[in-house]
């Protein structure tokens, strides 16, 4: 009987190993599509005409899209703002006066030079990428390399990528000015806005009725809420979640305590940009309500050949998350 | 019998009636008062002794010590100032509640017991008993061995009591300006905004302090604490060298859970603080320090962003911290609503 029970218990087992999801990559001339099972998560477009690289559209376990896809696409009664946010993206403005991140054209650039994918069968896959960061007269003042981790299957109803970034000065000098503009960004969903009267969804609380007009809230590791609670903050992690498809989504960004500058601040909108900048935090306290101290400002300088290191993972979820759910996946993360 | 009966009574009634009036006055007077002396102002909260304010030309700075909780159990390590048999006699610097750094235009304010140069008091600006809160001004300077004074120092101190029950609370608001043309602020643990707490307190070696929810620890004067943090962190270990919004510490004495928590003001110099909290006692937010606990740090990741903190002459840096004295176990989610509260 012992033994019938032991056969089943491995049994099971096995089918859990079998049943771990695939992650493959799918590469085009100007993307490079991540399906997990077979089904599209998210895609990595990298194409001449785009002024970064960038994931769009990010979906949720059971396919819902969680951020904007304009303007590559445009939605009836979409929002249409800030151009230059579009997915899941990483830039910054005024490196060396040049504006990374309010950019649409490809004047000057992040331009991917290539990537290499290890596809896995255990839940996990890796892309590795590199880039430059090119000023208007194409001299390439940083090179990026990305090592993103894909993870599914670890949480019921999440999806997380893990992004370790280190940025390299090419010249002899690379200096970035404290802004708010920037860094580790995605633009939500329209869905995924905070509504004017802040009553989006809330754990404990009864759920708002679904709208393109939002019904996102946000919530962060210090207990603050909101947008207007999380801006300008350091925090060592923020999520929002709000309804789409009659169900509960949300997203959440953990900072790495090895990441620059960590806890990072967080340059988070209702409008739908939420935001982690570890380096604008002279523009941050600047504005900050209290003003006993002149601000602080970082100027993070690279001198040739000198790295910054940032890490960020991001979670994708279906079903509502407390504060403490998502501070779980920090201490895990920041182990 | 009739009379002696009558007499029990008459006693046994008086007895009643005393204990009234002492509870009732306990439960009223919340009278914040200050009484100076010589180099010494002693602060009471209805009329029972809560902590000094000393200084004076023998001490190389300005301490609140003794400090006591509301049942009146000292906090504080009275060491050097009184030896405790079995207590510890490491770090001659740390006493009470005190504020200084190392290494300001490479002077040791923090690690220092002399006088050759000293943050000395200047001046009392104001004293105001209170009701429930009272307050106390105080200059003092920051003076290198050649006898400039390199920064001045205006603090106010405002003591409240009944705020919440079984809880004092001191609000320390900082303000540091520079005297001469340029003061340097070197990148360094040993500082700034500092408690050594009574031996009771330490984290004993095993890590087995008070937790809300565990059966108490065994009272001990090797220690019964626990730190725990705005992060969620726990421990020395778990707090050191990290930014927190606020850490607190509690243990067992005299049989009961007591406990200080040091809460950071969003209005505060590089807010949230770096902490250098230890086990064997100290306990010290420190926010100049950024560069040192960064290269200390596990991961090494990126070089340490050092802030070589300067003020030219004129300028001023405003450091502002509560310190919660507390009778009583602790949870996580009350000491962030006295956050919540201070931060407005």
């Amino acid at each position: 009987m012992k033994f019938i029970f032991n056969v089943i218990v491995f049994m099971i087992g096995f089918a859990d190993v079998q049943a771990a999801p695939a992650i493959n990559f799918v590469e085009t001339s100007n993307s490079i599509d991540i399906t997990i099972d077979g089904s599209p998560f998210t895609s990595y477009l990298f194409g001449d005409g785009l002024s970064k690289p960038g994931f769009a559209p990010v979906r949720s376990p059971s396919g819902i899209v969680m951020t904007r896809r304009y303007p590559l696409t445009e939605i009836p009664g979409g929002s249409y703002d800030h151009f230059h946010h579009t997915g899941l993206f990483f830039a910054v403005d005024y490196v060396n006066g040049v504006q990374f991140w309010n950019n649409q054209g490809v004047a000057y650039r992040i331009k991917h030079l290539e990537s290499r994918t290890e596809s896995g069968r255990d839940g996990s896959g890796s892309m590795l990428t590199r880039s430059q960061w090119i000023d208007e007269s194409d001299l390439a003042l940083l090179e990026e390399k990305r090592e993103m981790t894909f993870i599914v299957g670890k949480h019921e109803g999440e999806y997380a990528i893990d992004f370790s970034i280190d940025l390299t000065a090419l010249v002899d000098q690379v200096v970035f000015e404290d802004t708010e503009e920037g860094m580790f960004a995605i633009r939500l969903t329209d869905w995924l806005r905070e509504p004017e009267d802040g009553q989006g969804v809330r754990p404990g609380k009864k759920l708002p009725e679904e709208s393109i007009a939002g019904t996102g809230r946000y919530f962060s590791s210090n207990g603050d809420e909101t947008a207007d609670g999380v801006w300008g903050k350091r925090a060592s992690w923020v999520a929002i979640q709000g309804i789409r498809h009659g169900k509960v989504v949300g997203v959440a960004i953990l900072n790495h305590p090895e990441s620059l500058n960590y806890p990072t601040y967080w340059h988070a909108r209702d409008y739908g940009l939420f935001t982690a900048n570890p380096l604008g935090q002279g523009d941050f306290q600047r504005q900050d309500d209290f003003k006993k101290n002149d601000p602080l400002y970082l100027r993070l300088k690279l001198r040739k050949g000198e790295s910054s290191h940032f890490r960020f993972k991001v979670i994708v979820f279906e079903g509502i998350r407390t504060q403490e759910q998502v501070e779980m996946r920090f201490k895990e993360f920041a182990q | 019998m009739m009379k002696w009966c009558q007499s029990i009574m008459g006693v046994a009634a008086f007895v009643a009636t005393l204990s009234i009036q002492i509870e009732t006055s306990a439960e009223t007077s919340r009278e914040v008062a200050f009484i100076s002396s010589d180099n010494k102002i002693d602060v009471t909260i209805g009329g029972v002794p809560f902590t000094s304010y000393v200084y004076g030309d023998e001490l190389s700075k300005p301490f609140l010590v003794p400090v006591r909780s509301p049942k009146g159990t000292e906090l504080t390590r009275r060491y050097p100032l009184t030896a405790i048999p079995g207590g510890s006699e490491d770090h001659l610097h740390h006493m009470g509640i005190f504020f200084a750094v190392d290494k300001v235009n490479g002077v040791n304010f923090w690690n220092n017991t002399d006088v050759a140069f000293q943050i000395k008091h200047i001046a009392t600006d104001n004293v105001s008993n209170g009701d429930g809160s009272g307050s106390l001004a105080t200059r003092s300077q920051w003076i290198d061995a050649s006898k400039v004074a390199l920064l001045e120092e205006r603090r106010v101190m405002t003591f409240s009591a009944g705020e919440h029950e079984g809880e004092y609370a001191i609000d320390f608001s900082i303000d540091l300006t520079a005297l001469v043309d340029q003061v340097v602020f070197e990148d360094i643990e040993e500082g700034m905004f500092a408690i050594r707490y009574t031996d009771w307190l330490r984290e004993p070696d095993e890590g087995e302090g008070v937790r809300p929810g565990h059966p108490l620890p065994k009272e001990s004067i090797a220690g019964t604490g626990r730190y725990f943090s705005s992060n969620g962190d726990e421990t020395a270990d778990g707090v050191w060298g990290k930014r927190a919004r606020w850490v607190a510490i509690q243990g067992v004495r005299e049989g009961e859970v007591v406990g200080v928590a040091i809460l950071n003001h969003p209005a505060s110099f590089n807010y949230p603080t770096y902490w250098h909290a230890r086990d064997y006692g100290l306990f010290s937010a420190n926010p100049l320090a950024q560069g040192d606990f960064q290269r200390q740090d596990d991961f090494e990741k990126n070089d340490p962003v050092y802030l070589n903190h300067t003020l030219k002459k004129g300028e001023r840096s405003h450091f502002r911290f509560k310190v919660i004295l507390f009778d009583g176990t602790r949870t996580q989610n009350q000491i962030e609503k006295r956050f919540r509260n201070f931060a407005k």
